[in-house]
């Protein structure tokens, strides 16, 4: 069982004044659920924090908005109809998929964007703060006016792509639209309908996060004869307007797009019109590491929200990351993201437990990076930082070749005696980590013994390096004891590090755990024993000594 | 003699703790406390710890918690009494009276090094590293002072700033402060603790302090 770190109780005000000074500490993955209602995922309404993010949630209406008028603005056909899918939640909106299921006949009138956005600015936010949820938007068009049906379904899944958080930002970045308008480009220089017909084509767009990637574009089936003609500049100009919203979702998706082409009576030319647009998720993550998944996923949310809010001058320095969210983000990226193809060859050990995924993955790396010196761990964090917003491929090959001589290290720690610095942290993480699994247990404990409880690790940190598949800090090798207990429980171990100094082995050290465990495990997370009665202390003690002495004696030593 | 002693390390301690909204619970104090030098599990008692327990019976400051004196258990007596049953140091010469919480990093006073006016050093025992005993206090309101630095620089690191967790190491990250301390350095450049320094990292401890000195 490993911790999960909620990241709604980090102070927020405290990462946007690191922010304004130039580096920026982003929350510990956070918590996640499938389907819907899931446990909250954003800030309650009412929350103070639901208060601050005010701006965020107009930003993300606005956008949405915007996002709905870049499409309808060009449909004026009376009776048409079109259907938007959004995924809302905290007051963002992610727009899933849209169609157009009606064509409508004649020309309405023409309408202005504040008289379509004014009325939907008043209805739109209810289903947008409350619980979250599938929110079906459909607009019909009228003679002069767009008349709107809402329904939200609150039992749909949630889908990975979607935003949980508002983003204050509105619309979409110029560099973004820039790079939408080069495909766009692209896609007009591709389709084609045969002069004096009608055709669909299909394009598909990969997208991670804002970026926009690979281009596919399908004909139809069967293509009538005749003369092609191209698609018309504006083409170009409509292909951004469907695809913009799409891009404000997170993580790897595609958009499958199917767009209508019909030659235009008179020229050589031909006009595009969106059939319906929706987003094509990859497969879902391996079972064991859906939890992670659903982790990684609302840090790489956190991250990519303060990205989209901030200027690029202010981010580019950001890089304190803790050794939870480097963890999540090296587990989580291992086979999804290329990681490994980087450096598998060189990390063995790192290589073996990752491809195992699983949060005991993301907990046994932690334990592992802890161990890296302040500045090598604070250079990785920068690196991660680096290709959480603007993806792997963004690595430079100097920076490529650091992330694998880091993890290379890394990797050979697995196997090092910890230094008294590793030490420390990691007693200071396991006691956090034991606090936040086991707080019933420490509190009862602590009434019982009207004083203090310690968190021992059964095999210690000492020998970890002789089980580096193991993760030092799992709760199967913490327990609470008293310190009393806890003392002649190190003094036992502090006999046979002494003993066996350099010729200690791993197989000793699990003849030792047997022998401890034999003798003070009814103390072990144990209220029913408390407090321990000093003679049975140190008889246990005594025993224990006698025993490891036997065993000493069993090795010739 | 502990009526007239004014704890003002301890005063300081607790502000830093409600400044930066970290853990700080007073117990009501003691009603039975061992006055300055009377006899307490058969060694003198700190003065500055009889005052401490006339002004709490336990108390969780920060990262550091006492142990309490009395109630349905005598809490300071059991632990002490418990870490002693195998008979050896650092334990038998010293008296515990805290913790950091959860981990096995003691603070005690040694009663056989007590100044002119009765104070005793207060020593850190590290639980897990062959009970390793590193000085860092000319006495238990200097250690106050000083562990109320060390908070301070604790709420200023990354872990703090983003999880809430202390994560700076003590003593290490304050040897500039117990540098300061000059009864102590005295003591340490003396001799005085080297019957109970065992390990290297102590001795690299007192070394390191010494040279620090300002």
């Amino acid at each position: 069982m490993r911790v999960r770190r909620g990241w709604r109780a980090l102070s927020w005000v405290l990462v946007a004044q690191l922010l304004m000074n130039g580096c920026a500490t982003v929350p510990q993955g956070g918590t996640g659920g499938s389907g819907s209602p899931v446990e909250q995922r954003g800030p309650t309404p009412g929350s103070s924090q639901w208060e601050e993010l005010e701006e965020a949630r107009r930003a993300e209406l606005e956008s949405a908005l915007a996002g709905m008028w870049g499409v309808a603005s060009e449909v004026r056909e009376v009776g048409a109809v079109l259907e938007f899918s959004y995924w809302a939640e905290g007051g963002a909106f992610s727009l899933l998929s849209l169609r157009r299921p009606e064509w409508g006949r004649g020309l309405g009138s023409v309408l202005e964007q504040e008289s379509f956005a004014s009325g939907l600015r008043e209805s739109l936010p209810p289903y947008a703060e409350g619980a979250a949820g599938l929110l079906r938007l459909v607009l019909r068009r009228e003679e002069h006016r767009w008349r709107a049906d809402f329904h939200l379904d609150t039992g749909a899944e949630f889908p990975l792509e979607a935003k949980t958080w508002p983003i204050q930002q509105v619309g979409v970045r110029v560099e973004v639209l820039e790079r939408l308008a080069a495909t766009g480009r692209e896609v007009a220089s591709r389709v084609w309908a045969p002069e004096g017909a009608q055709v669909r084509w299909q394009v598909e767009v990969e997208l991670e996060d804002e970026r926009v990637g690979g281009l596919e574009t399908r004909p139809p089936r069967s293509l009538p004869g005749g003369k092609s003609v191209r698609a018309a500049p504006e083409t170009v100009g409509t292909w951004v307007n469907v695809l913009a919203p799409f891009t404000q979702g997170m993580g790897p998706r595609k958009v499958r797009l199917e767009w209508e082409g019909e030659h235009i009576a008179g020229s050589g030319l031909s006009r595009w019109k969106i059939v319906a647009a929706e987003v094509v998720r990859p497969p879902p993550p391996a079972p064991q590491n859906a939890e992670v998944a659903l982790e990684y996923r609302a840090m790489h949310e956190q991250i990519q929200r303060q990205w989209r809010e901030q200027t690029r001058e202010g981010f580019q320095t950001m890089g304190i990351l803790g050794a939870e969210q480097v963890a999540l983000f090296v587990v989580a990226g291992w086979a999804t993201r290329g990681l490994a193809v980087v450096v598998k060859a060189a990390t063995p050990v790192i290589a073996r437990m990752l491809t195992k995924g699983g949060t005991y993955a993301v907990g046994w790396f932690r334990s592992l990076f802890v161990r890296a010196s302040p500045a090598e761990k604070q250079a990785f964090a920068r690196l991660m930082a680096k290709a959480e917003t603007q993806g792997l491929e963004a690595l430079t090959i100097g920076e490529r070749n650091e992330v694998r001589a880091f993890l290379t290290r890394l990797d050979g720690l697995a196997s090092a005696k910890l230094s008294s610095g590793a030490k420390d942290e990691l007693r200071r993480l396991a006691r956090e980590d034991f606090l936040k699994i086991h707080p019933d247990l420490v509190k009862r404990l602590k009434e019982l013994l009207k004083g203090p409880v310690d968190v021992h690790h059964r095999i210690p940190l000492d020998f970890a390096h002789f089980f580096p598949a193991r993760d030092i800090n799992a709760m199967d090798n913490l327990v609470a004891v008293e310190p009393r207990v806890h003392r002649l429980i190190n003094r036992v171990w502090g006999e046979y590090t002494q003993r066996a100094g350099a010729r200690a082995t791993a197989t000793e050290v699990e003849a030792v755990e047997k022998i401890v465990k034999k003798h003070f495990e009814r103390w072990y997370s144990n209220t029913r024993d408390v407090p321990a009665s000093e003679e049975m202390l140190v008889r246990s003690a005594q025993k224990a000594l006698a025993e490891l002495e036997s065993l000493f004696a069993g090795v010739g030593r | 003699m502990s009526a007239r002693i004014e704890l003002a390390g301890l005063q300081k301690l607790k502000a830093v703790c409600q400044r930066h909204g970290l853990p700080l619970e007073i117990l009501p104090p003691a009603n039975t406390v061992s006055g300055p030098g009377e006899t307490y599990l058969g060694q003198p008692f700190d003065p500055m710890l009889s005052a401490l327990y006339r002004e709490t019976n336990g108390a969780m400051l920060g990262d550091f918690q006492t142990y309490p004196l009395q109630g349905d258990e005598n809490v300071l007596q059991r632990i002490n009494k418990g870490m002693r049953v195998l008979g050896d140091e650092p334990y038998v010469s010293s008296l515990l009276f805290g913790q950091v919480p959860l981990l096995a990093y003691y603070l005690a006073t040694v009663p056989s090094l007590a100044d002119s006016r009765g104070l005793q050093p207060v020593i850190f025992i590290n639980g897990y590293e062959g009970d390793q005993v590193l000085p860092v206090a000319s006495n238990v309101d200097e250690f106050f002072r000083t562990f109320s630095i060390y908070l301070e620089r604790a709420v200023l690191e990354p872990e703090f700033v983003a999880e809430r967790r202390i994560g700076l190491r003590f003593p290490e990250s304050i040897l500039d402060v117990v540098a300061r301390d000059r009864s102590m350095v005295d003591a340490m450049s003396a001799g005085r603790f080297n019957w109970l320094i065992k390990t290297e990292e102590s001795r690299e401890w007192i070394s390191k302090v010494v040279q620090a000195v300002p």
